[in-house]
């Protein structure tokens, strides 16, 4: 854990010189552009100081979104800290963070907490989506399909090589090599493992069996720390295989695997396929301005091992003045700050879901 | 001070009363720091079983013979795999760590040459002083990689010992397994059994020893004879102290350890779990039933350090010569 501590303590200093930085530069140039360029949009652009803690998924666009709002708002800043959707909804509920980052809805126990902390109800509204990407390493195979069934059998341990006839049937026409699949999981509990293992369990039921949660016990394979950690075991592990967000498999030249679900064919994860994903499989379930919202991974069109990530904020803040910074600063990350999703290798909210987020980020005050 | 020492009447070197007082607050604050010792362990069981309690009552399935971890859905954990993983991985470490151990410290103190001993002696200390995450990060990046060779070789000659078994394939590749954790761990404690054995060998009366050599003995007739059998119980209660370690080591074993839930007697394909690094790993993302449960797991590490040392104790007591004994 002490290793996991100084990525998150390099993390938040990152957070801060983002921040600083954009505030240093935009005093030379707000003067002239902020007058005239805060008005080409509905964009409000109220200053003073905002934090939010939660989602380690979330960090990296939030970093982004937090830099750019500095940059368009002089006088706003924004620091978001990723210490885990868990303890971003707990600090949230102690009233120690503005909004918190997370990748689930809240339990009810939380949203007591939440809504006693803010002295109105809390809501949730998603604010950006993701996928899950099989990463693997295979000698000589730079094209991957996998449906749900068989990646299932591969981490639970029942399909134990290359050339397993489930693989072979998902690859026809690819030579694929005898050797020994290596399998690596998180040894620590994340939103990653939740969603991969809601998607075996949604549409993989006949052959999965180790439930769905943020942290599985694995019968077989190897853990590792962090998404870093899985995907540094299978780059130096020839016919490994495992599960994290596309940008590692990006940082490490590591190929990514189509994946077919209950529906559709076998797709490639990006910003696009993640997106219609979203559509299809996403379903609001909160009333209300609360977007809180259910995945059903069996209705996925698209790349169907994704999910969307939510930012929980107070329907009322009792300070007037950061109501209105947080409902500027999540409109510009619904709006604009969208475009810069595939970049860093998250997706943009569908159309539809992006507009009722708008309207329910404008009702908060 | 020999000479006052001996009398009845102890009259204090410098000033009285001032002394006298000093004399007394010394005493107490010695007392106090003993009793500390008692208060803060008596503290830590108490906190331990007043959090495990929760996990106790609600796990619907055996805490003890249950192999799967999911305390915050299912409510159905325990902690055979990881208490088996735990003890596998530790006597492994003990069997690997204890010859080199007395190896070193009987080539320390009975043939090495003055100048050399006090060197290797402070090497040996040093490997005591790397921080355990170093380990943990050495082990994960460069032995996990060299151990492949080791691996094939123990699976090719003595696959037919069960510990040794497994699927080939499974076993040629990088391998976060028991046998890595094993390793580990017998780095670790290697420092700390033989600084203890060296130290127990030193205080063996060296009339004794040249008595041997006079008597005919060779050197290692005069060891086996001589040196060894008065230090027996302080050789075990170092070996005791490093299993203590072993079991309780937590980030470098998380580092190199499968984080698997099984109970396989194979130490080399990629798997192993032990409770000291479940809960280093889980605890962040664990609800409350989840920490409680961690907490539980904990409990039952404390208990087993615990035992570790009092059979140490009793092996040392029951011997007859625990005043000889440094430790």
């Amino acid at each position: 854990m002490k290793v996991s501590l100084v990525v998150r303590a390099a993390g938040v200093s990152a957070v801060l010189a983002v921040g600083l930085a954009a505030c240093g530069s935009d005093n030379n140039t707000a003067n002239s552009g902020s007058g005239g360029g805060s008005g080409n949009s509905a964009q409000g652009c109220a200053s003073g100081s905002l934090t939010g803690q939660g989602s380690t998924f979330q960090q990296a666009i939030e970093q982004q979104w937090a830099a750019e709002f500095a940059g368009k708002c002089s006088g706003a800043q924004v620091t978001y800290t990723g210490v885990g959707s868990s303890a971003g909804i707990q600090q949230f509920g102690n009233g120690t963070t503005d909004f918190a980052g997370s990748d689930v809805t809240m339990k009810s126990d939380e949203q007591a907490a939440a809504d006693k902390a803010c002295g109105s109800k809390a809501i949730a509204i998603p604010v950006t989506a993701g996928g899950v990407a099989i990463i693997y390493n295979i000698k000589g195979v730079s094209r991957l399909n996998l449906s749900a069934k068989t990646l299932a059998g591969i981490f639970t341990g029942q399909i134990k090589t290359w050339n397993d006839p489930a693989i072979k049937a998902d690859n026809s026409g690819v030579s694929l090599p005898s050797e020994a699949i290596k399998t690596f999981h998180r040894a620590d509990g994340s939103g990653t493992t939740a969603v991969f293992s809601a998607f075996l369990n949604a549409d993989a039921k006949s052959v999965w069996t180790l439930g769905s949660d943020k942290q599985i016990s694995w019968p077989s394979g190897q853990g590792a720390t962090g998404s870093d950690g899985v995907t540094q075991g299978v780059k130096q592990t020839e016919g490994g295989i495992t599960y994290a967000e596309v940008s590692y498999a990006k940082q490490n030249n590591l190929p990514t695997a189509k994946v077919k679900g209950a529906t559709g064919d076998f797709t490639e994860i990006s910003g696009s396929t993640v997106s219609q994903a979203i559509g299809s499989g996403f379903s609001v379930t909160g009333t209300g301005n609360d977007l809180a919202g259910a995945l059903d991974f069996t209705k996925m069109q698209g790349y169907p091992i994704s999910t969307v990530s939510y930012a929980i904020a107070c329907s009322k803040y009792k300070d007037a003045a950061k109501g209105t910074l947080v409902k500027d600063y999540l409109t510009y990350a619904v709006t604009d700050g969208q475009a810069k999703a595939d970049a860093l290798g998250f997706a943009p909210l569908p159309s539809s879901l992006a507009d009722k987020a708008k309207t329910s980020i404008a009702s908060i005050s | 001070m020999s000479a006052a020492v001996g009398s009845s009447d102890v009259v204090p070197l410098t000033g009285r009363r001032s002394t006298r007082r000093a004399e007394a607050a010394f005493r107490w604050g010695t007392r106090l720091a003993g009793v500390l010792v008692f208060v803060i362990l008596g503290a830590i069981a108490v906190f331990l079983v007043v959090k495990a309690l929760p996990a106790f009552h609600e796990d619907n399935a055996s805490f003890w013979t249950t192999k799967t971890w999911n305390p915050d859905g299912t409510k159905v954990f325990g902690v055979a795999a990881l208490l088996f993983g735990t003890v596998l991985s530790s006597a492994l470490a003990l069997v690997m760590a204890v010859p080199v151990a007395l190896g070193v410290a009987i080539y320390i103190t009975q043939y090495a040459p003055r100048r050399l001993s006090a060197l290797l002696a402070y090497t040996t200390d040093m490997l005591a002083a790397v921080p355990s995450v170093i380990y943990g990060l050495w082990g994960l990046l460069f032995l996990l990689p060299h151990l492949i060779g080791l691996q094939l070789f123990l699976h090719h000659y003595l696959g037919w010992i069960p510990l040794f078994a497994g699927d080939k394939g499974e076993i040629n590749g990088y391998s976060k397994s028991i046998l890595g954790a094993a390793v580990i761990l017998a780095i670790m404690i290697l420092p700390i059994v033989a600084a203890i054995a060296r130290e127990v060998l030193r205080q063996v009366d060296p009339a004794q020893r040249e008595a041997a050599l006079a008597l005919g003995a060779t050197r290692w007739e005069m060891i086996r004879t001589a040196v060894l059998p008065p230090s027996r119980p302080g050789i075990v209660s170092g070996i005791m102290l490093g299993l203590g370690r072993a079991l309780g080591e937590t980030i470098a074993v998380a580092l190199v350890i499968g984080n698997v839930f099984s109970t396989s007697w194979k130490v080399l394909p990629p798997g192993g779990n032990t409770i000291a690094a479940n809960i280093a790993n889980r605890f962040g993302e664990s609800g409350a039933l989840g920490r409680s449960a961690l907490i539980a797991s904990g409990l039952v590490l404390f208990a087993l350090t615990l035992a570790v040392n009092l059979i140490a104790r009793w092996v040392i007591y029951r011997s007859g010569t625990h005043e000889r004994s440094s430790v």
